[in-house]
């Protein structure tokens, strides 16, 4: 329910133990470390090449267990997310650490066979598009290279568009002597609108003139040097084809039979995970010839505990101080706070002097997202499902963990609000009973039927937000007085109170109260005599202190007025802010039963259950998910802009120790 | 004449159902565009910048939630049609607020949810903070709901 106690610490060991110290540290991951001044023969190590290389290998063997993924998919249960890393000791790690570079070799083996499968597959595609290439030619008895006899040149080629010989011939004519043109002879091998694939034969003389008069008319001869023809050269391109099939047949078989490597596969990764942050660390040493420092900072609980463990197993000496202003902040609460360190952190962690308000925010929180989600139904099926979770998966991560407390414990809220408000899935068994069975039955409110009485429930709303408001101001005041400034908090946290409260006990007397909340307090007139002056006294205070910074009387009192003018304004805005909570809980409840509604237009008969069903489900969920998002993102912003805004600065760091940060495997003797 | 009331009221209805329901579509049409190119970049954000892509989304559902109430109000699903000139009037102007807000601050919604995609893109860890800035902007969705459904709520119970 607090802020821990944090220490600065300031190690000193013999080179010697430095790997098993280390290790040490990451495995019981108490304490963060920090950059250790050098200098008077202690330096740096550069360990970054190291590092990268490190982080490298994890890649490699990531891509690795995918890629063995897909060649033997392995089905996991829905939620095996929740399943947490699997405990092991130190030893597997050992172990994996020696088997590192021969797994290594494997998992390079697994990215090659991969590499050659992907080569083969795109080797197939450039080798059919090749084979249709070679579709114009088959009717070819030469390779398209051949040159001809010696008498006689030949040209093997193509024009664009359809072509006869004659027009070819009568085309080279132009171009060449009548006596040349006599000797040219072509023969179509295909001709289609796009092109055509000819033979043309000249005498040798005339090679040249002809080939000039080819290339004036746009002839462009095929691309093939390999000196077969296009039947053999398409029995050749089947023939590699064949191969390469076969090649990734193979590698696929190799891949499966891999298989059996991915738990180790698993270890290795996690163990490179942990040698690379090992580097992180070991660039923040300073080190001597025979001895290193290290510097960091470990929770008070723990510090003791560390010091009295790393003295007795090594040669080294931990001193622990108070810590300077750079520490990290780690915080503690029961885990119905707790849950919600996740949403404070989204904020900021508490910053220097100040105070955790996980426990003050939680209680609002639920309270509030209940209100917005204002569900019976919609509560249970949250609570269940997240209670389900965390009952069954034990060794879940701390962060899920935390997020499904604080939606069990949001779910309960909404139950509750469901209740007092008879929403159950909206309107869904007044439906029911009416359209089915004829006979409307519903249960009724704890309270009352928001939808019946709005305006109650809007100054209920606003109510929560005047209370929430005043715990924001009280809570300044706390802060302050901790930090010793007493009269600062008067004037800053007791002063918007003061002003305030009167007012709002003589608005309950008020005839426009009435018209809104439907009752008023009968207020004596001595009473509002009283309110009336405390809060007129709170106003000249508030006008004389709120710009008390200043140095000029002038320039104080107009920043008196306008702190005065920001409080009134401020309480305005702030608890009308409020009002989302209802519009947020109406349409939690409306759009619920207008979805009943639609359900049960088919009627009383065999389709009108059956639409009822269908609609029923599909509206549900999407009102719940719409309105679960609503909730969570209102009950936040009410947190952080109009509760925090009164009292929480935030700034500070959260507290990450050196440890083990793996993906499957954590350590057994990580309970120190 | 007699039969202006129940124009005008049919025509609030219409327009809290399609202007908030317009916007709402473009909004989360805006935002999805910079959803998929951050999810493009990193698959692993996908459930971040989708809850982001939805913010502007709520207007729609609002503007049906009104215009459903208007209706009931109207008696369209009951079939009767008897409404006076006033009440007509007045049940249109209690779907004015809803219908105008709903639409603009879905697609102002959606400019601020596409920065705040690019926010969580770059920082994933600055979640929290990036849903908030959206949320602002639907404040005052929420306000108008609020007042239309008040208001709504009123009128029906008037004898006008």
């Amino acid at each position: 329910m607090a802020i821990l106690g944090m220490k600065s610490f300031k190690l000193c060991a013999m080179q010697k133990d430095r790997k098993a110290i280390l290790e040490r540290l990451q495995v019981i991951g108490a304490v963060e470390t920090k950059l250790t001044e050098a200098g008077d023969g202690f330096e740096r190590l550069d360990s970054k090449s190291e590092y990268t290389a490190f982080l490298a290998n994890v890649d490699k063997v990531s891509r690795a267990l995918e890629i063995l993924q897909q060649a033997s998919p392995r089905k996991k249960p829905m939620l095996a997310f929740l399943e947490g890393r699997r405990e092991v000791p130190f030893s597997v790690v050992e172990e994996a650490a020696e088997k590192a570079p021969g797994l290594l070799d494997q998992a390079n083996g697994v990215l090659k066979l991969k590499a050659e499968i992907d080569g083969a597959k795109n080797e197939i595609l450039l080798n059919e598009a090749q084979e249709s290439l070679l579709m114009g030619w088959l009717d070819l008895p030469e390779p398209e290279g051949y040159p001809g006899t010696k008498r006689a040149a030949a040209f093997i080629g193509s024009l664009s568009g359809e072509h006869t010989a004659d027009q070819i011939v009568s085309q080279l004519e132009s171009h060449l002597d009548p006596e040349q043109a006599q000797s040219v002879y072509a023969q179509i091998v295909l001709a289609r609108p796009e092109h055509t694939n000819f033979f043309l034969i000249s005498l040798r003389r005339d090679a040249e003139a002809v080939e000039e008069a080819l290339r004036q008319i746009g002839f462009s001869r095929p691309q093939a040097t390999d000196g077969l023809t296009p039947v053999n050269r398409r029995e050749s391109l089947r023939a590699q084809r064949k191969a390469m099939l076969q090649t990734i047949e193979e590698n696929e078989k190799k891949l499966i039979a891999l298989d059996s490597l991915r738990d180790d596969f698993e270890r290795l990764q996690d163990y490179y995970s942990m040698r690379a942050e090992k580097y992180q660390v070991l660039e923040q040493l300073a080190l001597s010839r025979h001895a290193f420092v290290l510097e960091g900072y470990v929770l008070e609980k723990d510090a003791q505990r560390l010091k009295d463990d790393l003295e007795s197993n090594y040669t080294a000496s931990l001193s622990i101080e108070d810590p300077d202003g750079e520490a990290p902040v780690a915080l503690s609460n029961p885990s119905f706070s707790g849950a919600l360190e996740g949403v404070l952190e989204s904020y900021s962690m508490p910053g220097k002097g100040e105070f955790d308000p996980a426990v003050a925010m939680s209680v609002f929180y639920y309270f509030m997202f209940g209100l917005m989600f204002s569900d019976a139904g919609y509560g249970l099926i949250m609570a269940i499902a997240c209670g389900f979770c965390l009952k069954k998966f034990k060794n879940m991560e701390e962060s899920w963990r935390k997020s499904l407390t604080m939606f069990f414990w949001c779910g309960v809220s909404t139950v509750f609000w469901g209740v007092m408000f008879s929403s159950y899935f909206g309107d869904a068994i007044n439906v029911i009973t009416y359209t089915f069975f004829g006979k409307e039955m519903g249960i009724p409110p704890l309270w009352f039927l928001p939808m019946e009485n709005p305006m109650k429930l809007l100054i209920f709303c606003l109510g929560i937000g005047l209370a929430h408001l005043t715990l924001g101001y009280v809570l300044n005041g706390v802060k302050k007085i901790r930090q010793g400034a007493v009269i600062d908090a008067v004037w800053d946290a007791l002063l918007p109170i003061t002003v305030i409260y009167p007012l709002i006990v003589i608005l309950t007397g008020s005839d426009m109260f009435l018209g809104l909340a439907g009752f008023k307090n009968d207020i004596p007139p001595l009473v509002t005599q009283v309110c009336l002056a405390v809060s007129g006294a709170s106003m000249v205070f508030v006008v004389l202190t709120a710009g008390r910074e200043s140095k000029s009387w002038f320039k104080r009192l107009l920043k008196g007025v306008y702190g005065l003018y920001n409080i009134l304004a401020g309480w305005l805005s702030d608890v009308l802010s409020y009002s989302r909570l209802l519009a947020l809980g109406l349409a939690t409840g409306v759009i619920a039963s207008i979805m009943n509604q639609l359900g049960a237009m088919g009627g009383k008969s065999v389709f009108g259950v059956l639409l009822f069903i269908v609609v029923f489900a599909a509206g549900q969920a999407l009102n719940f998910g719409i309105n679960v998002l609503g909730a969570y993102v209102h009950s936040n912003r009410l947190e952080y802009v109009e509760f925090f805004g009164k009292f929480y600065e935030g700034g500070g760091r959260r507290f990450k120790p050196f440890g083990v940060h793996t993906k499957y495997i954590k350590i057994e003797e990580g309970k120190f | 004449m007699d039969k202006f009331g129940f124009v005008f009221a049919v025509l609030g209805m219409a327009l809290a159902a399609f202007l908030p329901g317009w916007g709402s579509a473009r909004g989360v049409g805006i935002a999805g565009e910079a959803a998929a190119a951050a999810v493009s970049e990193e698959p692993s954000l996908f459930s971040k910048v989708l809850l982001l892509q939805l913010l502007p989304g709520t207007q729609g559902i609002y503007g049906l939630l009104i215009g459903f109430l208007s209706m009931s109000s109207i008696g369209i699903l009951s079939g009767s049609a008897e409404i006076s000139l006033a009440k007509g009037l007045a049940l249109f102007g209690t779907c004015v607020p809803i219908a105008v807000v709903g639409y603009f601050s879905a697609v102002s919604q959606a400019k601020v949810s596409v920065s705040s995609i690019n926010l969580v893109a770059k920082r994933p860890d600055q979640f929290g903070k990036a849903m908030l800035f959206p949320a602002m902007v639907e404040t005052y969705a929420i306000l108008a709901l609020l007042v239309s459904l008040l208001a709504l709520n009123g009128v029906n119970a008037l004898n006008i």
